[in-house]
């Protein structure tokens, strides 16, 4: 038999096979099941929450073991089926807006089958629950490998929270070349909008990559007065004026902990840019503070940031700071406080505490306040500044109406949950987590309602469920905006690589009042 | 078979009819060489040479590659120029798990380029051994490269450079076929116009060529760079006495080939004992990383030194940094696997299983290991990893504040211990720091017992400047008698260069603590640190 086939035919006939194997299946769902005897184990959990009408499709992998898999999604009449038999339930983009769009303000029912030797089991069914309120479209980070003291490859890229599309931002180096080497990061942007944006690049071709009207330049941060580089940045919610902290950080690695790196800021102030002005000056200046993460009210009048001292500072030399503060690393906790801004006059006074996290002996990072001004979002941990390497921190609320101080605990993990941002309806969160792991950081999305209470939160959705387990990098600073990035990659890096710009400085008395 | 046909190149059948005046006289036996013989012999011959002689090497180059047929996970190589090229290279590469295999597939690459450089060239029968240059340049290449040949560096240029070459003779020859319509005559036979003389020349330069690679492989750098391959591979075998054979038969030893020795000594319980027994004239390593920077190579060797000593978290941090600075590769997963289990974090370690899975033929590791994730209480079975787990500090630390140099760790900072072993290493970090006053401290706790001879010599030389020494520690007259002997010796040959003084003791002393002390291991070698990408926190 086998001389009649010729090769022609049977590479003919393997291709065939291959696009006929290829060719997406149908799935379909099974007439017969019963109950399923263990608990359904998917990756990601999406199990009970809650999710925004425009959401890409939650796909998940189920980890039960089985030879074939079908999921199906009911609502208010429609039904989406998905499966496959190695378990990814990957659904249709178009079905699934579809079938959001009809739950709008209720709940999709979702039940899970698994065919074992023919028998097909159905796990207990559970809900998503579909918000009222979108989630603004676009979600910035970075994508860094989880540490330590090298950087490589490291890019800003921007997701389209509505589907899968994913547009880079930047990217340094693709091949290793020590000339071109350089990291980026803190990448911020006016009110949600990507009109006016920056980013810090550090190393080789250092700067601060300022973007706006449609042109973009690196900037030169320096002063003889300013401590060190520009770092954490906010952008006015309405003028072109942005506050950075300024830090000398340094890190040191544990050599027993599992939260493995401590990140230590030897010192840090509050600096002010003016962009139309080009001015550069010092908001807070103090040898002893600690101030840091520098966050605009929604209206403009204050500016939220975190201070922290070691009492010991007071009596030691600058010089000596450092080491008291590595040694003592696990005592420094930030407050989080404020200060006025006079538009008019452009100056900064009257520091106010507003949470007192040192008398709960914890420490406060990264605070933001909602769109609407009424909650200030912070996250809490027992030392330090730097939380994504802290297994405690969690986030907080402060009800900036009523005062009162609570944990997110629907939302909040075991693990680290740390930097956060607030969508520009103020219904939604997107923080950071190292809760899948551990060790890299993923996105999630939690639902914020009208009582000021968070819900359980979802790992950003991937076409490919498998793709957070294979993506070795973390997601750094995640960044909600109304609009995609107008800036090409080649845009920033004809910036980046061109010259810099350098900044005027202004001499105005900075605050210099320490905490007490 | 092939014998029997008559060969069709005129000069050749003139040559095989005319009678030559000596064989004339006395008929000469010829051997009679099959047509493919030098090809098979050739093919033989770097088949050994790349399986079972340099076969650790490619090994090695294969751990410290990555490879999976996931997008996601090739990204960092598929995003740069020739990333394609390189991810072919990878995935030939991984052949070389089994180094039978993978030199079977590079020695048939080579050969097969061989036999087409004499197709292009149409080079006469005489000169055909001239193809086999091209076929073991690429490996005497590769040896020249030492540990650059995969260390920081790009290792799929163990296949993608065979690949190209191949490919570029391939299309070559076939646009010589096409134009000239020249049959390429590649076929296993040989050539028709081949004669026994141009066989033998084929073989003869196969075997010199070889002979040659063999001689090149004992060069220092060459013997150091395989050495050192052999002991890690030794090490994942767990075969500790190789590793201080291996560490035994280096000339020079670099500090690699010392790293692995005396892990393999502390696996062994051997330690200090036996750690002098080789030489510490370190030579200078040439090692270049991706970025064209020159490194000292330490990271080659300080993630395992830091893991089996117990120090898991810089263990961890090391393989994340060079996880960062070259992408993924096997030998770091595998790595960051095993601190995760040892640090209890499950889902970290099957997030690495899961990505060593992708990797061809790393199943054996994943299969002996990731029971441990879910059944930690079976450490127990897996020795080495139970020392490394009683091995790490008894509290918390930041490695900043330990004391240079690195030696299974930093132990010359470490007080407290959890097991006794860790005295041991302690000692032996001490003794190879030269910090004598931190090893009479450690020692302190054993008055009256027998010490290891390494640490009594150590003492001796101590007494020379503090003789109280003595009273905690009473030194056997023998050790004092050879010290003074030594000492005697040195005076009369003089320190004014103590590297020719070294030179004229060493066969005398040596694996003697005070020849170490005095003469090897100096301060002016050691590496300077290099500037690299640290950026502080990103």
């Amino acid at each position: 038999m086998m001389k009649h086939i010729s090769p022609r035919h049977l590479i003919f006939g393997l291709l065939l096979a291959g696009l006929l194997t290829a060719c997406k299946q149908e799935a379909v769902v099974p007439t017969e099941s019963q109950p399923a005897t263990a608990a359904l184990q998917m990756y990601p959990d999406y199990r009970d929450v809650t999710l925004p009408p425009n959401i890409a499709p939650l796909n998940f992998m189920v980890r039960n073991a089985a030879d074939n898999y079908v999921a199906t999604f009911e609502a208010k009449g429609r039904q989406v089926v998905a499966g496959r038999e190695d378990g990814k339930i990957e659904i249709d983009t178009t079905e699934w807006r579809a079938l959001t769009r009809a739950a709008r303000g209720g709940d999709i029912k979702v039940t899970v089958y698994a065919e074992t030797d023919g028998t097909w089991q159905r796990y207990p069914e559970y809900r998503l629950h579909v918000a009222q309120e979108d989630i603004d479209p676009y979600l910035s980070y970075r994508l860094i490998e989880p540490g330590y003291e090298l950087y490589r490859q490291v890019g800003l890229y921007q997701r389209n929270l509505t589907n899968f599309q994913v547009q880079t931002i930047y990217e340094n180096n693709r091949a290793p070349k020590q000339e071109d080497n350089h990291c980026v990061n803190c990448h911020n942007y006016q009110n949600y909008s990507t009109s006016r944006m920056l980013f810090h690049v550090r190393g080789n071709h250092g700067g601060t990559i300022l973007a706006e009207n449609g042109k973009i330049r690196r900037l030169a941060m320096k002063g003889d007065s300013i401590l060190g580089a520009a770092v954490y940045p906010s952008w006015h919610p309405t003028k072109n004026l942005l506050v950075f902290s300024t830090n000398q950080t340094g890190q040191v690695f544990h050599t027993l902990d599992k939260q493995k790196i401590e990140v230590i800021d030897e010192g840090s102030d509050l600096i002010f840019y003016d962009v139309d002005h080009n001015t550069l000056r010092n908001i807070i200046k103090t040898p002893n503070t600690l101030e840091n993460f520098p966050c605009w009210s929604p209206d403009g009048r204050k500016v939220y940031y975190c201070a922290g001292t070691l009492p010991e500072l007071k009596t030691l030399p600058d010089s000596l700071h450092g080491k008291a503060i590595v040694n003592r690393y696990d005592s420094l906790r930030y407050n989080i406080m404020s200060i006025d801004f006079d538009e008019r006059t452009q100056t900064f006074s009257n520091p106010q505490l507003v949470v007192n996290c040192v008398a709960m002996h914890k420490s406060a990072s990264v605070p933001r306040v909602s769109p609407d001004g009424r909650y200030l979002l912070f996250t809490l941990g027992d030392f330090g500044q730097f939380h994504i390497w802290h297994k405690s921190s969690d986030l907080y609320v402060k009800d900036l109406q009523t005062g009162r101080i609570y944990p997110l605990t629907e939302a909040n993990s075991p693990d680290v949950d740390s930097y956060h941002t607030w969508s520009s309806n103020g219904r939604w969160i997107v923080f950071s987590s190292r809760r899948d792991d551990g060790s890299y950081t993923r996105p999630y999305i939690a639902y914020f309602d009208r009582q000021g209470r968070a819900h359980r939160a979802f790992m950003l959705p991937q076409e490919d469920p498998e793709t957070n387990l294979l993506l070795m990098k973390s997601y750094n600073v995640p960044e909600l905006t109304k609009d995609a990035v107008r800036y090409s990659a080649d845009d920033f890096k004809e910036a980046v690589y061109g010259p810099d710009e350098p900044v005027r400085n202004e001499e105005k008395q900075p605050i210099r009042t320490e905490i007490p | 078979m092939s014998q029997k046909r008559k060969p069709r190149s005129t000069a050749a059948a003139a040559s095989a009819r005319t009678p030559h005046p000596a064989s004339a006289a006395k008929p000469r036996k010829h051997i009679k060489l099959p047509r493919f013989s030098s090809y098979i012999v050739t093919f033989a011959l770097l088949w050994f040479f790349c399986s079972c002689y340099y076969g650790d090497v490619f090994y090695m180059a294969n751990q410290y590659s990555y490879f999976a047929f996931d997008a996601t996970l090739m990204h960092f190589l598929l995003q740069q120029p020739m990333g394609w090229l390189m991810a072919t290279g990878r995935m030939l590469l991984t052949t070389f798990h089994y180094p039978a295999l993978g030199g079977a597939l590079l020695a048939l690459m080579l050969t097969l380029s061989g036999r087409l450089l004499v197709y292009i060239l149409r080079l006469p029968p005489r000169a055909r051994w001239a193809g086999n240059l091209v076929a073991f340049a690429p490996v005497a290449y590769f040896m020249y490269l030492n540990y650059n040949l995969y260390y920081q560096s790009e290792p799929s240029i163990v296949f993608t450079l065979p690949l190209v070459m191949l490919v570029v003779l391939a299309v070559v020859a076939l646009a010589i076929r096409l134009i000239t319509g020249q049959h390429l005559k590649c076929s296993l036979r040989g050539s028709d116009d081949d004669t026994p003389a141009g066989r033998a020349l084929g073989l003869v330069a196969a075997l010199v060529l070889t002979i040659g690679l063999f001689g090149y492989a004992q060069a220092v750098p060459q013997q150091n760079t395989r050495l050192v391959c052999t002991m890690q591979r030794m090490l994942e075998q767990r075969n500790w006495e190789g590793m201080r054979r291996c560490g035994l038969e280096a000339r020079q030893p670099d500090r690699g080939v010392a790293a692995y020795y005396a892990l393999g000594l502390m696996q062994l319980d051997r330690l200090p004992d036996d750690l002098f027994a080789i030489h510490f004239h370190y030579p200078k390593v040439s090692i270049d990383n991706r970025a064209g920077e020159h490194l000292d190579g330490a990271e080659l060797y300080t993630g395992d030194l830091n893991f089996y000593s117990g120090l898991i978290n810089p263990a961890y941090q090391e393989a994340m940094t060079s996880f960062v600075a070259d992408g993924p590769s096997v030998i770091t997963i595998k790595q960051m696997a095993l601190c995760a289990v040892l640090n209890g974090e499950k889902p970290l370690a099957e997030r690495y299983f899961h990505m060593l899975r992708q990797q061809p033929f790393e199943g054996a590791f994943i299969e002996k290991y990731e029971p441990l994730v879910q059944h930690p209480e079976k450490l127990a079975d897996y020795p080495e990893l139970k020392l490394a787990y009683d091995l790490r500090p008894t509290k918390d630390s930041f490695e900043q504040f330990y004391k240079q140099p690195l030696f299974l760790g930093y132990y010359t900072e470490i007080n407290a211990a959890r097991v006794l072993q860790a005295l041991r290493l302690s000692y032996a970090a001490c003794l190879y720091a030269k910090a004598l006053p931190q090893l009479a401290q450690r020692v302190a706790f054993m008055r009256g017992q027998q010490l290891p001879q390494p640490v009594e010599d150590a003492l001796a030389i101590m007494a020379l400047r503090d003789p109280s020494v003595l009273k905690l520690h009473p030194i056997s007259q023998f050790t004092q008698m050879r010290l003074q002997e030594f000492l005697t010796r040195v005076a009369q040959l003089g320190v004014e260069d103590r590297k020719k003084t070294g030179e004229a003791l060493r066969d005398d002393y040596e694996n003697y603590y005070p020849f170490y002390y005095f003469f090897e291991n100096l301060p002016e070698d050691a590496p300077k640190a290099s500037a690299n990408q640290k950026g502080g926190v990103n």
